[in-house]
């Protein structure tokens, strides 16, 4: 961890020292603490782009300067790290911020002091308002997207509605998925949505136990749970139940971070999905050959996933809209340039739209299913 | 000497003189400034450093104050780093006091003050830095403290987690097990899903964990709470009360289910290992909350002490300040003493300068005024003399004379002797002049006197009418003063009215009257007697008039006639009736007098007030109330029936009242109301009071009265009377159920059914709610009263129709007879009621004649408890015990001590009977102890037959739990007795854990905590609730026998019990079947597993001896 610090420090200053003039930009996550892994990751995707433009001579001259600060995934800890970048380091915006609960506290702030959040890791409503915050822009879908699309794919594949079962985390997060999945079991026509096994568990603790007891105790024992939860809980979650219940199926959305799954996992590795929100690393999408270069350039020692890769995809749409601006670089100028960003194409194999009621980067998502200890490609006709 | 000079000599030798002393007077100003220069310099050299230098330390000690706020507001120690060093301040005064030092050295007092200066400087810098360590050790405590808070913080967020994670893992494993178990079921192909049976086999000790853990929870969120009251509140008591009332509760909550916990979850190694850290967590919370030496309870009572020495270290300092300005001030006024020393030195050597100029000045003038004189003088003397004489003659000294130098020629003296011949002259002339002058004025002053004594106005006036001159009265006529009214014409002083044009006028009118309406000169008006005649001297002819002012006795004659006519008018309009009598003679009265006795006042003026009454003895008494009230000077008011002319009575209001009160018999005034309708309202009002509204029977006042009386009259005659007292049965039942209009309209019709049923002159009263009497007079037998009975409840017993409703009701009634049964109202009635209650007794809609057993009845109970107190004494009390069955073994597990009471005077008494009698008189707290002590030394008198097993229960009353004390004595009493703890049951009622929760519930605890059994008695005739049962550390559960003994007949009954017997194995609660006395009801029993059973089937409540019998031989259950 120090050793990641350290080199944070030396990029910085490597930086500073380029151009007297750079293009302030935040970001608060998590480096410390029981996600620090996606925090460190979503770090590195956003880093390794912009290192890359500054490589390549910055824009306008100028550099980008990235300035990083550890939240533990804990609220207080992003609400005072905002301040502090917004206040004293006079950032433009704040990019590829980490985690749910962190973000109810710092959109408010960030909404006060008119600066941009941008590509937040986040797929809660809290990010998505309509009409939407001005000062809030999103890469990805919402988990209420995530799971319904896992609603729909479990119904699609012969799934009775009675058979899905919930695992959330206790706070904003979980409830964002769970609500999301609940509100397409009823646009497919189940209201009994009551009836449905849900378990809980508290933030940043392992006790998964009585979530477990939940889905035992189900009248009908459930053959898939659609989970929203942070990855070592749900791995907790996921071994005690295949004890009892060794054919269900774990739907996780992409918060969970699929690879700190997999790791966590170990050998237990079967019937996991995990809808993502990036194309997989199979897939033969520019940019993904772009990030997989560009990532071993910068973070040699890191390996490819789908979070970096989140960053990284976040980092460019950004540049993209900065690169649109005329004249002076303000909070303002850069949200109006990338809400005039209609129709570009950076190797996602479709064109991002945006606009100023549409703060949504896509609405597309990309399913994985994990197997022999590698996430590969699923899609729903291939349910066992 | 200067006689001889010259004038022009005199000059010249002024001249030099002058000279000379202008000389001498610079001299000795130069000489006077040479001394003030030299006086200001010393003041400079000396003064003004001192000054400078108090000054500068007391802009010093400002800044030390400054500094020293500066460190009392610091928020945190690293500010206190970044405060300004004190020894600069401390350098730079000591600077000044050296400066000080030295200014001071030549000063009386000086070297003591400065060193007090300075030894108070020196207590200052000790305060400040007593203040400096102080704020030092504030920042050090607050930041421990606010570490603590966050360690706390973080022990209860994890604390919360491992209760969280020790729940989830107890839920987990049941939740394993029941599929388990579901599966096996499903395997094996049966179709049972018994819920009872799953939840017997996994519900273990679920419930109590899950309570334990959150009772865990909450109390380290309240332990949590408390820290922060810790460290908000100032005050140490309030810490104090703290830590001991509440934190001390949460904490012994705390330890006791962190122990339970662990006890519950001693098979669990894992979970037993998250409780042992769970509890160690506890203990550390605990220890940082209020225990160890640095706990936040310590810290804070370390702070609140140490902010008490800050403030006390502040007041020093200041005070120390305060002290070292006031000795500064003493330094300035010891160098301003020293300095007005000098100052007054060369203020003297001025004086003396100017005293000295002063003199030289003094006597240049005094010579300039010498010489002047010495001129003048010669020739102005003679001239002088001649001009004062001339002045004094012309002020009519005429005595002045000139003195003359006989011997002398000069022109001056013979024009002074010429002087003096005319001014004797005119001497002698003007006497003669004065002596006629003062004869005239003499005469004059006489005349006056006289004329201004006379009261009469006396003018004198000229033929038209001008006033000339007048007396002093006319001024007080006429409201003016002399001066304005001389000149002026007397017509003017007549109202327009009289037509006074002139004087001629007067003296025409004066032939009728001499008395005028005039007005004064400020035109108010006054009546006056006047008398106007000529007067002629020689050719001079003027007027005379005198005049008086009358109008003070016109008023008084005007207001005397006005008042009479008002007096008149108000008798005759007055809307009362007035008569003005003497001697009981109507000597006058008014209109509406005439109007009440329909009369003629001119008939009926001077006769006897006798006509207005109706005898002659109403007219006699009423003369002599009246007028003994009157001749007391008093008002008499009275109501009395009167008489109107026309032969016609009504009741007439008096009130009458002496003219002089001291002599009634110069005659009174009488006011008379007719009150005929006030009268008879009054007397309906009466009625009202005395009579039931509802049923308009007479109520209990007049039946009282009544009931009196009648006694009066039976007494009298010999006779005898009875009394009803009647009550409907079940009054209550109608009113709840048909409402009170209902009830209210059945009274009526009971009323009127009462009164019918008895004679007309035979008296029916209601005392209130449903309670009827009557009073029958000269009763001849009792044969015929009982008939008026029968007849009565007859008629009360018929159908009623209430709102289309039909309802029959009944009665019972109680007869007491005077003389008999009573002689007086309150036992007659008494007596009857008690009669009536022996007939409800009996069975209701029957009456009862009084016996004295009936008293003798309510009596017993008062005679039971006196020997109660007695049996108590006297040991009749005494215990059986009723042995307890175990089914399965067909072994005596046990016996119930019952209490028996086989009295002297009463023989056997029922417990029923007497058990509530202790209960209400308290007897029950020493029988209880009694009966306690008596089971455990039995037991432990046949421990050896009984077994090590058995168990001996005890009843426990609710009274025993009051107080507090029962645990304490249970305690004492096994320790005493040696009586194991776990051979003791005690059955415990549910209305005592319904009474007293809080204290049931400890006092509970605390026997579970010492290990008897406890035993819930009676158990499905109360409140029966299974939550409450949860709350108590019941073991055993008493079902009681009134539903025992209908199992078998009654399937309600059969269900309860069947649902008691599933619900206690649920709270694993033994159960204990009361009362079985059919093999029927111990098969039922037997089939729905209860296993522990007592009852006349195996025996009834049996004497140590049989018990002991009974022991020994082992039951056929079969």
């Amino acid at each position: 961890m120090i050793k990641i610090i350290v080199s944070f420090a030396l990029w910085t200053l490597s930086i500073t020292a380029y151009s007297a003039e750079t293009i302030k930009i935040g970001m608060s996550v998590a480096l410390t603490g029981p996600v620090a892994t996606m925090g460190d990751d979503m770090y590195a995707g956003v880093a390794s782009y912009f290192q890359y433009i500054n490589q390549q001579g910055g824009i306008f001259g100028r550099q980008y300067e990235l300035i990083v600060r550890d939240d533990g995934y804990e609220p207080v800890r992003a609400a005072s790290n905002t301040r502090a970048l917004i206040d004293n380091e006079d950032v433009l915006a704040l990019i590829g911020n980490l985690g749910t609960p962190t973000a109810i506290v710092t959109v408010p702030i960030a909404q006060e002091k008119k600066i941009l959040i941008f590509g937040a890791l986040s797929g809660a409503d809290v990010l998505r308002v309509n009409p939407p915050n001005r000062y809030v822009i999103n890469y990805r879908p919402s988990y209420a997207e995530e799971t319904a699309e896992m609603v729909s794919g479990l119904l699609y594949s012969g799934i009775k509605p009675e058979e899905i079962a919930f695992f959330t985390q206790r706070d904003g997060y979980g409830d964002a998925g769970y609500k999301g999945a609940i509100t397409a079991l009823r646009r497919h026509g189940f209201n009994d949505v009551n009836m449905l096994a849900h378990g809980r568990y508290t933030r940043n603790t392992l006790n998964v136990e009585d979530a477990v007891a939940k889905m035992l105790d189900a009248t009908i024992q459930p053959k898939a749970i659609i989970m929203a939860g942070s990855y070592a809980p749900s791995a907790k979650f996921i071994k005690l139940v295949r004890e009892e219940l060794p054919d269900v199926m774990f739907l996780n959305v992409s918060f969970v971070g699929s690879h700190l799954l997999e790791q966590a996992l170990g050998n237990n590795v079967a019937n996991v999905i995990v809808t993502q929100v990036v194309p997989s690393m199979d897939s033969n999408l520019s940019i993904v050959d772009e990030y997989l270069t560009i990532l071993k350039q910068f973070f040699p020692d890191k390996k490819p996933n789908p979070v970096s890769l989140e960053g990284f995809i976040v980092a460019k749409l950004f540049h993209t809209g900065v690169s649109q601006i005329d004249g002076n670089l303000t909070t303002e100028k850069i949200v109006e340039s990338i809400e005039s960003l209609n129709g570009v194409d950076i190797g996602l194999g479709s064109d991002i739209y945006y606009a100023a009621n549409d703060h949504q980067a896509i609405h597309q998502l990309w399913l994985t299913h994990l197997q022999s200890g590698q996430f590969t490609s699923f899609n729903w006709q291939q349910w066992p | 000497m200067f006689k001889q000079w010259s004038i022009r000599n005199l000059l010249k030798l002024w001249s030099l003189a002058t000279l000379l002393a202008i000389a001498m007077i610079a001299g000795i100003a130069l000489y006077s400034n040479a001394i003030f220069t030299e006086t200001q310099q010393t003041l400079t050299a000396q003064v003004l450093p001192l000054e400078n230098a108090s000054r500068q330390i007391s802009s010093i000690a400002a800044a030390f104050i400054t500094r020293q706020k500066q460190v009392i507001a610091s928020e945190y120690a690293e500010q206190l780093a970044k405060l300004s060093p004190r020894n600069v301040l401390e350098k730079r005064y000591r600077q000044h006091w050296q400066i000080l030092s030295l200014s001071v050295l030549d000063i009386k007092n000086g070297q003591e003050t400065l060193a007090d200066l300075n030894s108070y400087y020196q207590q200052f810098l000790h305060n400040d830095d007593q203040i400096f360590r102080q704020i030092q050790l504030r920042h050090t405590l607050s930041k421990q403290i606010e570490g603590h808070g966050n360690a706390i913080e973080h022990l209860e967020q994890q604390i919360q987690n491992q209760v969280e994670a020790i729940s989830g893992k107890i839920n987990l494993n049941i939740s394993r097990n029941k599929r388990k178990i579901r599966l096996s079921l499903l395997n094996k192909d049966h179709q049972v899903s018994d819920d009872m049976m799953l939840d017997r086999l996994l519900s273990s000790n679920q419930d109590d964990i899950q309570m334990l853990s959150q009772s865990v929870r909450l109390g380290v969120l309240n332990i949590v709470n408390l820290t922060y009251k810790l460290i908000q509140f100032d005050n140490p008591d309030n810490l104090l009360s703290i830590r001991e009332n509440d934190i001390r509760q949460y904490q012994a909550i705390l330890n006791v289910a962190t122990s339970q916990l662990k006890q519950k979850l001693l098979s669990n190694p894992e979970l037993l290992v998250l409780t042992q850290r769970l509890e160690s967590d506890v203990q550390t919370l605990l220890a940082f909350v209020v225990e160890g030496p640095s706990s936040v309870y310590q810290l804070r009572l370390q702070q609140l002490q140490n902010e008490q020495k800050l403030v006390l270290s502040q007041q020093d300092a200041i005070s120390t300040l305060t002290q070292m300005m006031e000795k500064l001030d003493q330094l300035s006024s010891l160098v301003s003493e020293q300095s007005l020393d000098v100052v007054t030195k060369s203020g003297q050597v001025a004086q003396s300068a100017r005293w000295f100029i002063f003199i030289l000045s003094s006597l240049m003038a005094l010579g300039m005024i010498a010489f002047v004189s010495s001129i003048s003088r010669r020739i102005n003397q003679p001239l002088e003399g001649l001009r004062q004489a001339m002045h004094a003659l012309s002020l009519e000294k005429f005595d002045t004379r000139l003195e003359v130098d006989t011997d002398s020629r000069s022109e001056f003296s013979i024009l002074a002797n010429d002087f003096n011949v005319f001014a004797s002259n005119t001497q002698d002339l003007i006497a003669a002049l004065a002596n006629a002058k003062e004869a005239l004025q003499f005469r004059e002053q006489h005349i006056s006197a006289i004329l201004n004594g006379v009261p009469e106005a006396i003018l004198t006036l000229t033929s038209a009418g001008i006033i000339q001159s007048m007396n002093h009265a006319a001024e007080e006529v006429f409201k003016a003063e002399e001066k304005t009214l001389i000149g002026l014409n007397l017509i003017r002083f007549f109202v327009e009215d009289e037509h006074i044009d002139h004087l001629a006028d007067i003296v025409n009118k004066q032939q009728k009257t001499k008395e005028f309406a005039g007005i004064n000169f400020h035109g108010e008006p006054f009546f006056m007697w006047l008398s106007l005649s000529l007067v002629s001297t020689g050719d001079n002819e003027f007027w005379v008039c005198v005049i008086s002012d009358i109008t003070a006795w016109k008023r008084t004659e005007e207001k005397l006639k006005t008042t009479s006519s008002e007096l008149d008018t108000i008798l005759e309009n007055a809307m009362v009736g007035i008569a003005f009598i003497k001697n009981r003679n109507l000597l006058r009265v008014n209109h509406k007098f005439e109007e009440l006795f329909l009369c003629d006042r001119n008939l009926i003026e001077g006769q006897s007030a006798r006509c207005l009454y109706a005898s002659e003895e109403a007219f006699e008494q009423l003369g002599e109330q009246a007028y003994a009230v009157l001749t007391q000077g008093e008002n008499f008011e009275g109501e009395v029936e009167l008489v109107r002319q026309d032969g016609s009575k009504f009741w007439c209001a008096l009130s009458s009242k002496a003219i002089d009160p001291l002599r009634p018999q110069d005659g009174t005034i009488w006011l008379f109301d007719d009150v005929t309708q006030q009268h008879a309202d009054q007397q309906r009002l009466t009625k009202l009071a005395s009579f039931d509204s509802l049923t308009g029977l007479p109520n209990r006042t007049v039946f009282n009265d009544r009931l009196e009386h009648a006694i009066h009259k039976a007494h009298r005659n010999s006779a005898t009377l009875a009394v009803f007292f009647l009550d409907l049965d079940h009054f209550k039942n109608i009113n709840d159920s048909l409402g009170h209009r209902a009830g209210d309209q059945l009274l009526c019709e009971i009323a009127n059914r009462l009164k019918s049923a008895v004679r007309e002159d035979d008296t029916v009263a209601r005392l209130g709610g449903d309670e009827f009497t009557v009073i029958l007079e000269d009763v001849h037998s009792v044969q015929h009263l009982a008939k008026v009975a029968e007849k009565i409840l007859e008629s009360t017993s018929k159908v009623f129709t209430l709102d289309s409703t039909e309802i029959n009701v009944s009665s019972s009634i109680g007869i007491s007879l005077y003389p008999a049964d009573g002689r007086n109202v309150d036992i007659l009635l008494r007596n009857a009621d008690a009669a009536m209650y022996h007939a409800k007794k009996i069975g209701r809609n029957n009456f009862q004649f009084y016996s004295a057993e009936m008293n003798a009845e309510s009596n017993q109970r008062l005679a039971m408890e006196t020997s109660l107190r007695r049996a108590v004494e006297q040991q009749e009390l005494y215990l059986q015990y009723q042995p307890q069955i175990d089914l399965r073994s067909g072994k005596i597990f046990g016996a119930e001590a019952l209490l028996r009471w086989n009295s002297e005077q009463w023989g056997m008494v029922s417990p029923m009977q007497f058990i509530p009698i202790l209960e209400e008189t308290g007897l029950i707290v020493i029988v209880g102890e009694y009966v306690l002590r008596q089971a455990c030394e039995t037991y432990m008198a046949m421990k050896d037959q009984l077994g090590e097993d058995f168990v001996i229960a005890v009843n426990l009353s609710g009274r025993q739990f009051k107080g507090g004390q029962l645990s304490a004595y249970v305690r004492q009493l096994l320790n005493d007795t040696g009586m194991p703890a776990c051979n003791l049951e005690l059955e415990i009622t549910e209305s005592i854990l319904m009474e007293d929760t809080e204290l049931a519930v400890t006092t509970l605890n605390e026997l579970s905590k010492i290990g008897v059994t406890l035993a819930i008695d009676d158990f499905g005739t109360g409140y029966s609730s299974l939550a409450y049962l949860k709350r108590f550390p019941l073991n055993v559960l008493k079902v009681d026998r009134s539903f025992v003994s209908d199992v078998t007949n009654d399937a309600d009954d059969a269900a309860i019990v069947d649902a008691i017997l599933a619900m206690s194995r649920r709270l694993q609660l033994d159960v204990v079947a009361e009362g079985v006395e059919t093999a029927e009801q111990l098969a039922f029993l037997q089939v729905h597993d209860c296993h522990r059973v007592q009852g006349y089937f195996f025996s009834k409540p049996l004497d140590l001896d049989d018990l002991m019998a009974f022991v020994n031989h082992d039951i056929d259950v079969a």
